[in-house]
């Protein structure tokens, strides 16, 4: 079947999208309790993440974030890890797919439905982490355990990690 | 050495673009996905494993069932030459790889000159097909189909790859004109015109005694009874003969309305559209498909580059030739001082259109040497009408007004010379016109 083509989306409305992304996560991260410094910081790494979604600007404001939340709560899953997890994970998408693009191109809607519906997939497998996190006991584990898992993210990083 | 003879190899041969290959993407996925979870374990912070979990899975996914094979992109492309009424579409075939996601493809989009934007489709299309707009005349390239093709989240790509450039032309349009009497200098043997000899034509030249020779149809038995004499008389008529039209192109310079604009170049394209050389162009090809129509032969001249000139000839062919000449012409235009158009380009007793805006003495000194060489001369401004005053400037006015006085005397001389002048406005005007110079 052919397809006509039509006049599609802008390509900025996916770097808009990431740039509400990155507000959200600064937002979230600012009720959390981060230092004004360290905003103007997040500001510029969001900037730079707009203006070229394939440097490694995103990689870091998903490290900075993911750090700045745990080492301020402690081992407990707070509200703003809730938030930060979607928010994160839809970041590193929406850079992901702008990063292959230049920036006046033209976006059809259609191309987002296998990406939209693996992120949902993701998302719910990880929430239901998330909550199972919550209603576990907090405290030591056992060492045996956790070295088992320990191999096992080695086991899933040997696996995935490319073989060129 | 060898490795700079290999990476210079490997460039000209399309690089790792021709292969699958990961981007910043997967790298993020990999190392914040393994780093969060691995150090969220050691140091008991489920938050830093919550966050890298998602980076993790997804990049595990795009391990586990990367894109392979060689995707293949085949594109139908649209006819070399086009009007520019036409409105042909572009078809492209893709064979995508095993596992692809996102196609990212450069197609012809509206509003936008030449190859178009880049699409971000669904990898699952397998023919697309993209109109072509064509508003403006001329040669260009209106499709290089560039692809990349992509993994899950793009963190695996094929590609960019540049596709080839297909250049097109796009004829100039023909304007409508009305099939308008030539001045009579015809040169053929038998054409629609006619002519000073006498011959087998419809108008009456002469009423003449009967000679040897004349034929015995031609004699008028009513005059030959009514006369005195006992005299046979013969009705003489004009013979009908072709003319030789040359159209004299000058394509020194192209200027607008806008006199701010005529220093500017012009990016992305050759000629200005609404320009002097547009004009020209259209009344240029406008003329010879009237005088092709009646039978007459149409040559071209370009007066900034000789060797770019078209000889005369007749038909339709003659005119698909002069259409695709004058686009060559207007895409080498601009780089010539001074116009030549001597007698060898200018057969004997043809009638010669000088299209020119006049912006310079020596065009008035070639329309006036090709008439003093005896060759009808008609002369079409295709300045425009209304010349804007650069407001930037504090002279801007005083250069426009000057520019106009200089332009004026420049047709004055020209028709004190005895070359008929017109402005290219209508084709009313150059019917009338060419009807008053026939007379």
């Amino acid at each position: 079947m052919t397809m006509e083509l039509k006049p599609g989306l802008s390509a900025w409305w996916l770097r808009a999208a990431i740039a509400v992304v990155g507000l959200a996560v600064l937002g979230v991260l600012e009720l959390h309790g981060l230092g004004f410094p360290l905003m103007i910081v997040f500001l510029v790494v969001i900037a730079v993440t707009v203006a070229i979604p394939s440097s490694p600007g995103m990689t870091v404001l998903i490290g900075g974030a993911a750090v700045a939340t745990a080492f301020t709560d402690g081992n407990t899953v707070s509200v703003a890890a809730l938030l930060l997890i979607p928010l994160l994970h839809m970041g590193h998408v929406l850079a992901g797919i702008a990063g292959v693009l230049p920036i006046g191109a033209r976006l059809h809607l259609s191309a987002f439905r296998r990406p939209l519906r693996r992120y949902l997939l993701i998302q719910v497998a990880v929430l239901t982490l998330a909550a199972v996190a919550l209603v576990l006991p907090a405290g030591r584990i056992d060492p045996i355990v956790e070295v088992a898992g320990l191999l096992a993210a080695a086991g899933i990083a040997l696996v995935a990690l490319p073989r060129r | 050495m060898s490795n700079r003879a290999e990476r210079i190899r490997a460039a000209l041969a399309g690089g790792r673009n021709e292969t699958w290959h990961g981007t910043e993407t997967l790298r993020r996925a990999l190392l914040l996905g393994v780093g969060l979870v691995v150090v969220g374990v050691i140091m008991h912070l489920v938050e830093l494993v919550l966050i890298g979990a998602p980076l993790l899975i997804s990049g595990v996914l795009a391990m586990i069932a990367p894109p392979a094979g060689e995707p293949k992109v085949k594109v139908t492309p649209p006819p070399r030459t086009a009007e520019s009424a036409d409105t042909p579409s572009v078809v492209v075939e893709i064979e995508p790889s095993e596992n692809a996601e996102l196609l990212a493809i450069r197609l012809p989009s509206q509003g936008v000159g030449g190859p178009g934007r880049v699409h971000l489709l669904p990898a699952t299309v397998l023919r697309i097909s993209a109109p072509l707009r064509r508003k403006a005349w001329g040669e260009g390239v209106d499709v290089r189909v560039d692809h990349l093709l992509a993994g899950p989240e793009g963190m695996v790509v094929h590609g960019p790859m540049v596709g080839s450039d297909m250049s097109r032309t796009v004829l100039p349009p023909l304007d409508k004109l009305p099939v308008g009497p030539l001045p009579p200098r015809p040169a053929g043997l038998v054409g629609a015109h006619r002519s000073r000899r006498p011959g087998d034509g419809v108008e009456l030249r002469d009423i003449r005694p009967f000679q040897p020779g004349d034929r015995l149809r031609g004699i008028d038995w009513r005059i030959s009874l009514r006369s005195n004499n006992n005299e046979l008389y013969v009705r003489e008529r004009h013979a009908t003969a072709d003319a030789d039209i040359v159209l004299a192109l000058d394509t020194r310079s192209d200027v607008v309305p806008e006199l701010a604009d005529w220093s500017v170049s012009l990016m992305g394209a050759t000629v200005r559209p609404g320009g002097s050389m547009d004009t020209s162009v259209r009344a240029a090809v406008s003329l010879a498909a009237s005088y092709l129509r009646l039978g007459d032969r149409v040559g071209l001249v370009d007066l900034g580059r000789p060797q770019l000139g078209l000889k005369p000839g007749v038909g339709r062919r003659q005119l698909l030739r002069l259409r695709n000449q004058v686009v060559v012409c207007a895409a080498a235009a601009g780089w010539s001082a001074s116009p030549v158009l001597n007698e060898h380009q200018v057969p004997h007793g043809a009638v010669v259109v000088v299209l020119s805006p006049f912006l310079d003495d020596a065009i008035v000194q070639v329309a006036v040497h090709a008439a003093r060489r005896g060759n009808r001369v008609l002369a079409v401004d295709v300045l425009p009408q209304q010349l804007i005053a650069d407001k930037t400037d504090r002279w801007g006015e005083a250069v426009r007004r000057m520019l106009l006085l200089e332009h004026s005397a420049r047709l004055t001389a020209l028709r004190d010379r005895g070359v008929a002048v017109m402005s290219w406005s209508d084709g009313a005007s150059i019917a009338d016109l060419l009807r008053r110079v026939r007379r």
